[in-house]
């Protein structure tokens, strides 16, 4: 199963493996287990978040009269950012630090919210104001610790990203900064198209790579930063790929996606074949299904790709990456079924067909898994 | 699974192999080993167990959906015995997985959980086949009582939440009735839920007593802690209402119930506090919290004139103030109960 295996597994592993583990390890990884800071249960994160939200959202509203005075919200908001930060990396991880976390991630997140609007009613315009966003979800990113904050940072930053070139497209409501008239109008929309759709697909592609490489930087303090970043982009990438198939896009660019997502999730296959050690029948069952992962992914690039980081999830146990996929896959599906265009019958024998697929598959799981164990 | 008494047989997580680094009982060779181990493919078997069961609830869903799709397709030209038939299948369905698998096993208590929130499909189609003979009101408190037996038989806490969430939508749905049939005894329908809730909060605290006093360990404690949270947070929002819709006039008839609220929550908080049971505690005080802010903005709307600027920022400074002192009073006498609770594990 994908859960962790347990800390004696890992010792026998070790030992096994001939690296060199002193005779009383045991005892010494027991006290140290048992030295652990214990917190509050996790339930509570919520609610202190939430308490913490409130806080900021009592304080703005007892504040209100002051928040039409210039440039307040913008030093309100970067103060806020900065004692927030500055609190967060101050206190330690376990005790007051652990109760305060959530509460200041609230802080941190609504200080933000009020630069950006103090930004806004400064007169700076959209485009400048989505720069701006797009510089200070950067370095909130690098700024604030925890996983939760930096995955819900990654997702804010790539949407600051989407709107800024969406404020740059000439033929969008959002577009203040230039007026290009004539053949040029077309000329920039389609580059800045091209440029989004290409940083959605980055991030699906990005999101993937940080999973895949998750053995090789876990062990170093880099996970803090890329273990959430990688999740941030999943949420992202996947939720792009309905572009793709929501009838937004150019369709002749559908079977090129469709193309990429379906050879992305064979390479993804025969990587999953190559770690678990699958013998030849295996390998071309994997071919099979991968083959009709890239049909799917033809019409269908979203559930593609969702399929695809169920894959990856399983192949680095991750469980985070696991529920994301899982999540994703189920939106996906339903939509492609409400979406068929097909009549209510034939849509029903779709469905029919599709579970009796899947029965049949675990059939043939078991048949096989029985020939295979002894 | 881990086991409570073996420190070792607890999850490898990355954190964990962290500390085990930092404490410098697990070099950097063996830290990044172990972290291999820890994030490796799981084994054929290991994709096959996680597999197996997830392409058998795809196929069952998809089976189910499509099952769904063909009934809607012609619902409207069955006769009314097959539509009822079709509706008491998926209670038939659950019911008898959850008889067969029993309560022993999670699946079995999930099936009984299904089951009885499925009761409430076949009443619904007989009430639409047979409008004049539907009584719309009791509709839920049937369906509250029939899901009785499958929560008795679950004897899960999930089971006592939905049943207490079917017992609130049964008593809603019943209380304009009520009203009709006792004349003048009560004002309104808010004071009649009003009262209905104060009394099925203090039924449970009540129970809560009883049962945390008896020795024998086996004894339901969560009951009355889960089944006290759906009418506390009916309660809240009550007397929220109550509050923001102020008429002086009937003031006083509520007064009593708000401060037998009141009463009732301060001992409560006390009462799990001191028998440190974190989640009722903490349900409590935001309980009271909310009801608390939303007095004092009343009072503060009722006495200072919103036409003055800085009369306005001073009530709002005071508003929010107040309720920030309440929000971190809350959170330190929760942390404080918490480590109190830490301390008084530690020990045995």
């Amino acid at each position: 199963m994908i859960a962790p295996p347990s800390l004696r597994e890992v010792l026998e592993r070790l030992r096994a493996l001939g690296h060199p583990v002193p005779e009383d390890a045991e005892g010494r990884w027991a006290e140290v287990v048992l030295a652990e800071p214990s917190g509050p249960p996790r339930w509570l994160d919520p609610l202190l978040f939430l308490g913490g939200w409130l806080l900021v959202g009592l304080l703005a509203c007892g504040c209100f009269p002051i928040w039409s005075i210039q440039g307040v919200p913008v030093v309100v908001g970067l103060l806020g950012f900065v004692g927030a930060a500055a609190l967060r990396w101050a206190l330690p991880s376990s005790g007051v630090g652990r109760v305060a976390a959530p509460s200041l991630f609230a802080v941190a997140l609504s200080a933000r919210i009020v630069l950006l609007i103090g930004l806004g009613s400064a007169g700076l315009g959209w485009t400048l104001v989505l720069a701006s966003a797009v510089v200070i979800e950067a370095v909130a990113l690098l700024a604030f610790p925890g996983n939760a904050h930096r995955a819900l940072t990654t997702v804010t930053l790539g949407l600051a990203m989407l709107g800024l070139l969406d404020a740059l497209n000439p033929s969008s409501l959002l577009a203040t900064t230039f007026t290009v008239t004539g053949s040029m109008h077309a000329t920039v929309a389609a580059v800045l198209e091209l440029i989004r759709d290409l940083l959605l697909g980055a991030w699906l592609v990005l999101a993937a790579v940080l999973v895949v490489a998750r053995p090789y930087y876990a062990s170093t303090p880099l996970r803090h930063l890329l273990e959430p970043m990688s999740h941030g982009l999943a949420i992202l990438g996947l939720a792009g790929s309905t572009r793709f198939w929501a009838g937004w896009a150019d369709e002749s660019f559908i079977p090129w996606v469709g193309l990429g997502t379906g050879g992305f999730a064979l390479l993804v296959v025969g990587v999953c074949l190559a770690r678990v050690k699958a013998s030849g029948p295996s390998w071309g069952v994997a071919l099979l299904g991968a083959g009709l992962v890239v049909l799917l992914g033809l019409p269908l690039p979203g559930l593609s790709a969702s399929l695809t980081f169920v894959l990856l999830a399983l192949l680095v146990r991750d469980p985070w990456h696991l529920g994301i996929a899982v999540i994703s896959l189920i939106l996906f599906g339903i939509w492609a079924y409400v979406e068929l265009e097909l009549p209510v019958l034939l849509k029903g024998g779709a469905l029919f067909g599709s579970g009796c697929t899947f029965l049949a598959l675990r059939a043939w799981m078991r048949w096989r898994l029985a020939e295979v164990s002894p | 699974m881990s086991n409570p008494a073996d420190p070792l047989s607890r999850p490898a997580t990355l954190d964990r192999l962290d500390r085990l680094r930092s404490a410098q009982v697990l070099d950097i060779q063996g830290h990044r080993e172990a972290v291999r181990r820890v994030t490796a493919t799981p084994s054929t078997e290991g994709w096959a167990r996680l597999l197996d069961p997830a392409a058998l609830a795809l196929g069952a869903l998809l089976l189910v959906a499509s099952a769904l799709y063909l009934v809607g397709w012609s619902w409207f030209d069955l006769p009314h015995a097959v539509r009822i038939g079709l509706s008491c299948l998926p209670l038939g369905v659950a019911g008898g997985v959850a008889l067969w698998l029993g309560a022993s096993r999670l699946a079995g208590q999930i099936s009984a959980i299904a089951a009885g929130f499925l009761g409430l499909l076949p009443l619904l189609i007989v009430g639409l086949a047979f409008p004049s003979t539907a009584s719309g009101e009791l509709l839920f408190a049937y369906w509250a009582l029939s899901m009785l037996p499958w929560t008795l038989g679950a004897r899960s806490p999930f089971a006592w939440l939905a049943q207490a969430i079917a017992a609130e939508v049964a008593l809603l749905s019943v209380l304009p009735r009520l009203l009709a049939s006792v004349d003048g005894a009560f004002e309104s329908t808010l004071d009649l839920s009003l009262a209905a809730h104060v009394a099925l909060f203090t039924v449970f605290f009540l129970l809560g007593a009883i049962l945390s006093h008896r020795e024998d360990r086996s004894a339901p404690r969560w009951l009355p802690e889960v089944l006290s949270i759906p009418p506390l947070v009916a309660l809240t929002i009550w007397l929220s209402s109550i509050v923001i819709s102020f008429d002086p006039g009937i003031w006083l008839l509520r007064g009593g119930a708000v401060l037998v609220f009141f009463a009732l929550l301060a001992v409560q908080v006390f009462f799990w506090l001191g028998r440190v049971r974190l989640l009722p505690a903490t349900v409590h005080a935001l309980s009271v919290l909310v009801v608390a802010m939303t007095i004092l903005g009343r009072l503060l709307v009722e006495i200072f004139d919103r036409s003055d600027l800085g009369v306005d920022l001073f009530a709002g400074m005071v508003f929010s103030l107040l309720g920030i002192g309440g929000l971190v009073a809350v959170t330190v006498w929760l942390h404080l109960g918490w480590r109190r609770n830490a301390r008084r594990v530690e020990p045995s």
